[in-house]
């Protein structure tokens, strides 16, 4: 049975296709980068040797994203997956403000752009950490 | 266990807890990090570090579906999220200065008040009168969707929405601290206090716990609590279950829902106190 609750609202259709967007590459790229990682170090997972692939010592933080994609790790390219995933409802805010500013709805995109700025906040606040 | 089949058990339990988070507005790290940690043994740090890359995750694959569908109130979700995403930083900065056993018992103890939550009769507020609320009003936020029934489609006004806002606060203190969705706090927030009805809620839910859950992951990415296979096993199981989650949504009884969730948030709920307190 196919539900058909209501109409989606304005705004609402750009915002999904910006999260299938996001959400789907972010998960190719996790999915990538577990391939890669279980190509390079598929015998050491299956017989438990070398370093454990989901203990502390594999953490990563995202200022190793750049030198990890560059030395081609596995880690970094799920990394660079999180990293689009987390960016993804961003990108929808965004999505959403900007329908609502073309629709003059000044109100609700300024309520989009303060989002925004926290969520620009959240990411400064966290590399002082 | 050896680690593939370790990522392969994490990604299976991650389908489950996806389709349960999605179906009831929760998010998947509810169940995640307590899995993570009770059933295989990992850091709780790093486990909050997976959930809430799959609390995005999660929100990214079922979100789409509630949007074109109308199920999901998108002004209402971006309104809210600025308090959900205010707290969330909040949270996510204490939870590195906290013990670990400190997070296993306000871990158990939200899990706690969830399922009290959960227990509480909701009661049929059909006919009664809804107080004007100028910020709801002033941001359009009012809406269609569904009542009782999927076929049960009617207009609703927003109200409460200060409450409302002061209760996302909260939630999203949780969200960040814990590294969940807090959608056990969201979905009441909208339910009770602001008046949507509760498949409108549950779906908003779902579309702010990507926001709450990405300012949170920002912190942890920075901070270098996130470990990429871990992650990404988890948010790959979160997504697959999410999706299913979200086509099951106007299909399954939720009374049903309601108690096998409640069964598990309590045992969980124990267990996360029995380790935080011991």
């Amino acid at each position: 049975m196919k539900a058909a609750p209501g109409a989606p609202e304005a705004g609402a259709r750009q915002v999904a296709l910006v999260l299938r967007i996001g959400g789907g590459l972010g998960a190719a790229l996790v999915l990538a980068g577990l391939a890669v990682s279980f190509a390079e170090s598929g015998g050491g997972w299956l017989h438990g040797s070398g370093v454990d692939p989901l203990g502390g010592d594999a953490t990563m933080r995202l200022s190793d994203l750049i030198g990890g994609l560059r030395h081609g790790r596995a880690g970094a390219i799920v990394l660079l997956g999180a990293i689009v995933l987390a960016a993804t409802p961003a990108a929808g805010v965004v999505t959403a403000g900007y329908t609502w500013l073309r629709a003059r709805r000044a109100w609700l995109a300024g309520v989009a752009v303060v989002v925004l700025l926290l969520l620009v906040l959240a990411a400064t606040l966290g590399a002082t950490e | 266990m050896n680690p593939l089949a370790e990522i392969v058990a994490i990604t299976a339990v991650c389908v489950l807890s996806g389709c349960l988070g999605s179906l009831l507005g929760l998010g998947g790290g509810t169940f995640v990090v307590p899995i993570l940690t009770l059933a295989f043994g990992l850091d709780m740090r790093l486990a909050i570090g997976a959930s809430v890359i799959s609390v995005v995750a999660g929100s990214a694959a079922a979100s789409p579906r509630y949007l074109d569908e109308g199920f999901a109130n998108l002004r209402v979700a971006v309104a809210l999220e600025v308090a959900t995403v205010s707290g969330a930083i909040a949270g996510a900065l204490l939870a590195g200065h906290l013990s670990t056993r400190a997070l296993y018992t306000v871990f158990g103890v939200v899990l706690a008040v969830s399922a009290v939550q959960m227990l509480r009769h909701r009661q049929d507020r059909d006919g009664l009168a809804v107080p004007d609320d100028p910020i709801a009003d002033a941001l359009s936020l009012h809406g269609t969707g569904t009542g009782t029934t999927v076929r049960d489609i009617r207009p609703y006004r927003v109200t409460r929405t200060a409450t409302g806002l002061t209760m996302m606060t909260a939630a999203g203190a949780i969200s960040g601290l814990l590294g969940i969705g807090s959608g056990a706090m969201k979905v009441p927030a909208m339910d009770l206090a602001m008046r949507l009805p509760i498949k409108v809620s549950t779906a908003t839910s779902n579309l702010m716990i990507g926001v709450t859950g990405a300012a949170s992951a920002v912190v942890y990415l920075q901070r270098g609590d996130v470990v990429p296979l871990l992650a990404g096993a988890v948010a790959l199981g979160t997504v697959v279950g999410a999706r299913i989650g979200s086509r099951l949504l106007a299909v399954v009884p939720a009374g049903a829902l309601r108690v096998i969730f409640l069964v598990v948030l309590l045992i969980v709920s124990v267990q996360m106190l029995l380790r935080g307190l011991a």
